[in-house]
């Protein structure tokens, strides 16, 4: 028999064991709850701030390279290393290592690290990935990397004008890399993944925004032809210690720019030794008065008028003119000659006396469809449009001096375009510095008689005893004009300095291209036939060999038949 | 839950008594369920480590690529660098190449 009092114990027994079970169960029920409901978002937050990291995926800046795809801008990847002071540890053992990798005093970087108040300070940027590595082993706490892009220009200062620079941050500062930085540009993509404890990518779980490359440009610009112009350039400014320059060389079948290069330079991958006022790219942003590379759009506005021809008689006897009250003078007098003869000789009063028999308007309505007082739709930032008043208030002095090539001002740019219409028959054509495919259709501005007619007088020109022979080739033929004008200054023109120019094209049976040479206050002799011409026939020569053009100079291909 | 209850109430194989199991439809569909749901389970674990597996070697061919791409950046430079006009002009100097006077070049007319 059970006793009483032993089964009153057992029944307590079972409800004290029964509510320990319950008071268990109910707790776990409890926690999961609290786990799974209660707490659930902070727990799945603190769960994703351990493991789910966001990426981001790096997008290259365009490349930029010549006509035949030779690079010319490069960005590689590269990183830049950086402290936290607060994290740094000074007695680290490895910063002396840390110190020879990057080249710097180990004082200087624990100089940095004294810094407490700051989070984020540089030591080096755009450290090569290799070192970059090396340092990263080091594993010294409070040393980060940062990944960057470097950009690289493999021709320095042969194209630096034309290309320009990037700053630090991959942004365009100048030229190309300016006038077509959202083009170049990519944007950074971002993905959001999973990590693991040793920080190896697990899953990918979304892929928030894909990383857009910047995307390349092709420039018009030959390389080689763009070095051969710098290097004449140089040279030539070097020889007569010449304060600036530009060369321009225009493809007359495409109006691509070929080569444009100016002087004095600067290498874009060392800029800080760099003075700001050689950034300028000259040939585009620079304008000055011209002088006589202009009589040829006075004379060929005379040829168009029909009252002239290449033969007509000029009188420039004797070697002045009074225009109102003011003079006009020719250097070396040169009496009575034909059209040609005013040409070939540079005669200023022989071209005034021209321009004065025709209609007030007729030259500048020329020179306005010829581009001058207009951009060329170059693009390049910065490009100056140069000066022309098309009102025509003034009186016959102005128009005078318009005839020769002041009272008005041009970039080299523009001088070598508006000569395409001697070489394309009356067609102006527009330029680009980007590559052109297609054959482009140009606006006819002049007749084409009257071009025609001018690319031989133009020709004469380069005769001996013309004032461009200097600019004369063995194998080629080719036509052009010389220029000296005097520097314009405030209230008149200084005495002392001088702008000589040239610009040609050849080979003058079937031209190819056109060179303009601008070199400005050449010390030694000023004369453009002496400075600029003998630059033209050495980059004309060698740039026509470079595009493998044949030979067109009749006199050399008879002698070699006698060989 | 009930099917298994019913199984785990009725069936031979719960009292002991195996002889007498007999294949009923019912416990042959069950049998094969319970065959294709750890078929499926073990699928799944299969298939997870797949995929780890080729992310893992998405991920290193994708450093891959872009370790080959950086270096062929540096090496479009190097090669750019080595052949600048002026560098190939200096050589080409100093090993004596000059160009041919014009009056020893025959022109050659197609």
């Amino acid at each position: 028999m059970i006793d009483r009092s032993e089964k009153y114990l057992y029944t307590w027994r079972f409800i004290f064991l029964s509510s320990i079970l319950f008071l268990v169960g109910a707790g776990l029920v409890w926690r999961m709850l609290d786990l799974t409901v209660i707490d659930r978002a902070f727990l799945k937050q603190q769960g994703d701030a351990r493991t789910i990291r966001t990426m981001v995926l790096p997008a290259y800046r365009g490349m930029i390279t010549d006509r035949n795809g030779e690079p010319l801008a490069v960005s590689t990847p590269v990183d830049s290393i950086w402290i936290n002071p607060q994290d740094f540890d000074v007695q680290d053992q490895d910063i002396p290592q840390l110190a020879k990798l990057l080249n710097l005093p180990v004082n200087s970087i624990k100089a940095l690290a004294k810094e407490q108040k700051k989070g984020f300070i540089y030591l080096k940027r755009g450290v090569e990935p290799a070192l970059a590595n090396q340092i990263k082993e080091l594993d010294i706490s409070g040393v980060y990397l940062q990944h960057e892009f470097h950009r690289y220009y493999p021709e320095g200062e042969v194209a630096s004008h034309l290309i320009g620079f990037t700053n630090i941050d991959d942004k365009g500062q100048e030229g190309i890399e300016l006038a077509y930085n959202d083009w170049l540009q990519g944007s950074p993509g971002k993905k959001r993944v999973i990590q693991d404890r040793m920080g190896h990518i697990v899953e990918e779980v979304a892929k928030l925004q894909d990383p857009r490359p910047g995307q390349n440009i092709v420039l018009s610009i030959d390389r080689r032809i763009q070095y051969i112009a710098h290097r004449e350039l140089k040279k030539a400014i070097e020889q007569h210690h010449a304060a600036s320059g530009s060369i321009v060389v225009l493809d007359t079948v495409t109006g691509e720019v070929l080569g444009m290069v100016n002087y004095p330079t600067y290498d874009p991958n060392v800029r800080h030794q760099a003075r700001t006022e050689n950034y300028r790219n000259r040939a585009v942003t620079d304008v000055f008065e011209p002088g006589s590379v202009m009589k040829a759009f006075s004379i060929a506005t005379a040829l168009e008028s029909g009252k002239y021809s290449p033969n007509t008689v000029v009188d420039t006897r004797p070697g002045s003119m009074m225009v109102g009250d003011n003079e006009v003078r020719d250097v070396h007098p040169v009496g009575v000659v034909d059209l040609t003869g005013v040409l070939k000789h540079s005669s200023n009063v022989g071209t005034a006396k021209v321009i004065l028999s025709l209609p007030k308007t007729d030259l500048v309505n020329f020179l306005h469809r010829l581009g001058f007082g207009n951009l060329t739709g170059s693009d390049f930032p910065g490009e100056s449009p140069g000066v022309l008043q098309t009102n025509v208030t003034w009186g016959p002095f102005v128009q005078a001096t318009l005839a020769f090539g002041y009272s008005i001002s041009a970039t080299p740019l523009q001088l070598a375009r508006a000569y395409t219409v001697f070489a394309t028959g009356g067609k102006l054509l527009p330029v680009s510095l980007l590559k052109v495919n297609a054959p482009v259709q140009g606006v006819p501005v002049l007749k084409p008689k009257a071009a025609k007619q001018m690319l031989t007088m133009l020709e004469a020109v380069m005769e001996s005893g013309g004032s461009g022979a200097a600019g004369q080739m063995e194998g080629y033929r080719a036509a052009g004009k010389t220029g000296t004008a005097r520097v314009a200054t405030r209230g008149g023109y200084d005495p002392h300095r001088h702008i000589a120019s040239f610009i040609g094209l050849a080979p003058v049976t079937r031209p190819r291209l056109i060179v303009a040479i601008v070199i400005v206050d050449p010390k030694k002799s000023y004369y453009s036939a002496q400075v600029a011409a003998p630059i033209f026939s050495q980059v004309m020569n060698d740039s026509l060999r470079i595009l493998e053009v044949p030979p067109d100079n009749v006199a050399l291909v008879e002698k070699q038949k006698e060989v | 839950m009930n099917a298994a209850a019913r199984v785990m109430e009725q069936g031979s194989w719960f009292r002991g008594d195996v002889k007498k199991v007999s294949l009923t439809r019912e416990l042959f569909a069950m049998l094969s369920l319970m065959v294709l749901v750890l078929a499926s389970a073990l699928a799944v674990v299969y298939v997870k480590n797949l995929e780890r597996q080729l992310f893992s070697d998405l991920q290193s061919v994708q450093q891959q690529t872009n370790r080959i791409q950086v270096e062929w950046r540096q090496l479009l430079l190097a090669q750019s660098t080595w052949s600048t006009t002026a560098r190939v002009q200096k050589i080409a100097g100093a090993m004596g190449m000059v160009l041919p006077p014009s009056n020893n070049v025959v022109l050659v007319k197609s």
